[in-house]
């Protein structure tokens, strides 16, 4: 994700986003800008649809259907001591990925907002699907029947790449990947991103 | 002419990777208008004015955060 120029850096942070996309959305990524310094976006432009809406993805051999949203917000950053690779980058700075229904219903969706509104800046993933239970507790316990709402925890991931949610969706979600070599495109964007060491 | 027209191209991997600026402007104006029913420039002003400040985090919360991820797309200058 490194680049002479800053619109060369973004280049080079979309490419391998599109590519990895294209393993499950007719569509592609389209960023926001190119500033030095400045917040910009990059969001998914389904096939047939606008900017920025859900995309819809084949499940089940074709049977079913979920939606799919992604945005990420990044600033472009100079980098002289790099500059031997290009001494402009690309560096995340919010996330997002929503895996709905197909009537756009939350299943789960990551984030991770370190400069956020809310109390937790780690990655986290919400389970909205879930439904509440009641933990085992003493029977004396003044909470035993209290019940524990999965659907609002803030349940804490590492950091995480639109690859792993797309393998995420292909392998736990039976999305029908569109691409025969998918595996091989994620395992070449994440060897990418390792050795463009962005997290 | 319906000025949110121009985006409503295919989309294709040869594109430029960066939306021209009125492009952007108008897919941030069209999430507006689908997830809160208002334009781009209202949705901005009342993120400024902190309207948006104490927003719990639910499904409708979480539109509101899904659009101020696309903010960067809504304040693009021609």
């Amino acid at each position: 994700m490194a680049g002479s120029s800053p619109e060369e850096s973004v280049d080079a942070f979309v490419a391998p986003l599109r590519r990895t996309l294209g393993c499950i959305v007719r569509g592609t990524a389209i960023a926001s800008g190119a500033e030095l310094n400045a917040d910009n976006a990059v969001t998914l432009f389904p096939e047939g649809r606008d900017g920025g809406d859900p995309a819809r993805l084949r499940t089940h051999d074709g049977e079913g259907e979920i939606l799919f949203r992604f945005a990420h917000q990044y600033r472009v950053v100079s980098l002289p001591a790099e500059a031997d690779c290009g001494p402009y980058r690309v560096r995340r700075t919010f996330y997002r990925y929503d895996v709905l229904d197909w009537n756009g219903g939350e299943i789960v969706v990551f984030h991770w907002e370190p400069a956020g509104r809310g109390p937790v800046r780690a990655p986290h993933l919400h389970v909205p699907a879930a439904a509440p239970i009641v933990l085992p507790q003493q029977s004396t316990s003044g909470i035993a029947h209290r019940k524990t709402s999965l659907n609002r925890l803030h349940l804490p991931t590492g950091p995480l790449l639109v690859e792993d949610i797309v393998e995420f969706v292909i392998r736990e979600l039976a999305v029908v990947p569109l691409v025969a070599d998918w595996e091989a495109v994620l395992v070449e964007n994440r060897d990418a991103i390792d050795r463009g060491r962005t997290w | 002419m319906n000025p949110l027209a121009t985006t409503m191209r295919t989309p294709t991997d040869q594109q430029p990777s960066v939306l021209p600026p009125a492009e952007a402007r108008a897919l941030f104006n069209r999430q507006t208008r689908r997830l809160l029913n208002l334009s781009g420039d209202e949705f901005l002003a009342r993120w400024e004015a902190g309207d948006y400040r104490d927003l719990p985090d639910t499904p409708e919360g979480r539109h509101v955060g899904y659009l101020a991820l696309l903010i960067p797309f809504g304040r693009k200058q021609s």
